[in-house]
């Protein structure tokens, strides 16, 4: 079952396109990893799943429902069921790290103060930062941070999970520690995962299907494993992260 | 701008009331001002009366009228409008630059994400912060104003604090305070929205949060002033 549906969806920015006539399915359980050169869409592609941005034409579908025609209420309620990690992580600079996990249990769920504590503490451990409960996220490291949003975005215990670069700007042991956090909580949750990534080694270490955003498309590529087999050019380019090519003149 | 603002009045009738939120933005709006606003009332209130007094000579060889005409101006105008520019550069540029950060760095997404309704969560209490701590100040400020004026008709023109209360009570009615606060409410109001407007589609980077600020502390000042304008044209008919 399609738990997301792109058709034929173009987004633009002030006239600029960014996709175009996108048509692409995530089926529930499913973890999508989205790969692509800087600038080609990754982001906006990640956002317009999650119904962040709304595209110029086409239907987005979260959970079979149109997305630009729920009002703004039924909207909030398919948003509860989503968590979202952002590139810049987007944490609240004026809370804690415990609060920043408890802010949003306490905003939508009706559990107690002392219920939403001890959750946002299993959080804390889970994510591997529980000596991190009462900096702010300022005081803590790069890798840490990523945790934190990480803990923040399955808070909610979200049926639909979106990653937009968790390695990014991290070292390959911790890239690697959060991949793994990543797949571990992903498969006690059975969540459906889209993550943006461009560290190959990170991909196949993750991914069920891959796919890749560029010049405006999605190509859709299939399971990692059948990467080095494809015939496009720009993919073969990009796992292989050749200077020369397809991809070098944009 | 005009769908956001119906958007903000819209989720002061939507629960969740967020109390706490209110009174922490209450404390910046109102508390942290007071000094601020008092002082600045003050110097207004000395030129008042040396301006009033220079030209009632001039023109009537006569000041008597200074309290009264004094005290007209700094309830019918004075205090509320010096409150109202007051608040827009403190408050108003306050409110851009945090929430303008806010949505730069995706927390306003974040929010959304979180199935949070952002105009509920940081609009809707920063307005009726706004809207009830612009009535407090104007009323502090009024009173103030009128304070030093009556102090400063004492030292400089002689009239004792009774001749000014009296001078004062006839000239003055209680519908002049009134409007005072009203127009407070209303000042208090236009800021948050543009504050929060131009916060809300701030761009990427250090400049886009200026702009924001800069654009908040503009076309608020304008608007309270084109406000004052038709409020107290509106008002002059009801006298």
């Amino acid at each position: 079952m399609n738990i997301i549906s792109l058709q034929d969806v173009t987004v633009a920015f002030k006239k600029h396109v960014v996709l175009k006539n996108i048509d692409l399915d995530i089926r529930k359980g499913e973890t999508l990893v989205l790969m692509g050169p800087s600038g080609h869409g990754k982001t906006s592609l990640l956002k317009t799943l999650s119904g962040l941005i709304s595209p110029e034409n086409g239907k987005v579908f979260i959970e079979q429902s149109e997305w630009l025609t729920l009002s703004k209420k039924q909207r909030l309620a398919i948003l509860k069921k989503m968590g979202i990690l952002f590139q810049k992580n987007a944490l609240f600079d004026s809370f804690s790290c415990l609060e920043n996990i408890a802010f949003p249990l306490r905003e939508t769920t009706m559990l107690s103060e002392q219920e939403i504590e001890e959750k946002a503490e299993y959080f804390l451990e889970q994510v591997g930062i529980p000596q991190a409960r009462n900096l702010f996220p300022d005081e803590i490291s790069g890798g840490m941070q990523k945790r934190l949003g990480i803990a923040r975005a399955l808070a909610l215990e979200p049926e639909i999970i979106f990653y937009d670069d968790p390695t990014a700007g991290l070292d390959p042991v911790t890239s690697k520690r959060i991949v793994e956090l990543i797949m571990r909580l992903k498969k006690e949750k059975g969540s459906t995962v889209v993550a943006v990534m461009n560290d190959m080694n990170r991909i196949y270490q993750m991914a069920d299907t891959v796919a890749m955003v560029v010049d405006q498309e999605v190509l859709v590529l299939g399971s990692p494993d059948r990467l080095s087999q494809h015939q496009d050019l720009r993919v073969q380019q990009f796992i292989h992260g050749r200077a020369e090519g397809p991809l070098s003149t944009l | 701008m005009i769908v956001f603002i119906a958007e903000a009045f819209a989720g002061l009738f939507i629960p969740p009331i967020r109390f706490k939120e209110f009174i922490q933005q209450l404390y910046f709006v109102a508390n942290k001002s007071l000094v601020i606003i008092s002082t600045c009332v003050c110097f207004a209130a000395v030129v008042t009366i040396l301006e009033y007094s220079f030209h009632l000579k001039l023109v009537v060889q006569n000041d008597s009228m200074v309290p009264g005409f004094a005290t007209l101006l700094i309830l019918r105008e004075l205090g509320a409008i010096i409150t109202a520019l007051l608040l827009c550069s403190r408050v108003g540029a306050g409110y851009a630059s945090e929430v303008g950060s806010m949505q730069t760095t995706e927390q306003i997404d974040a929010l959304r994400m979180l199935g949070i309704d952002p105009i509920n969560y940081l609009v809707v209490p920063r307005l009726i912060a706004c809207v009830v701590g612009g009535m407090i100040l104007t009323i502090v400020a009024n009173l103030t104003c009128i304070l030093v004026a009556m102090l400063i008709s004492q030292s400089y023109l002689g009239f004792t604090p009774t001749m000014f209360l009296s001078a004062m009570h006839r000239f003055v009615d209680f519908k002049d305070f009134f409007f005072a606060v009203v127009k407070g409410a209303c000042f208090g109001a236009v800021i948050p929205l543009v504050a929060c407007y131009y916060g809300f589609r701030c761009q990427p980077g250090a400049e886009g949060v200026g702009k924001a600020t800069t654009n908040t502390v503009v076309t608020a000042s304008i608007a309270i002033i084109v406000i004052d304008f038709i409020l107290s044209y509106t008002f002059s008919y009801l006298y």
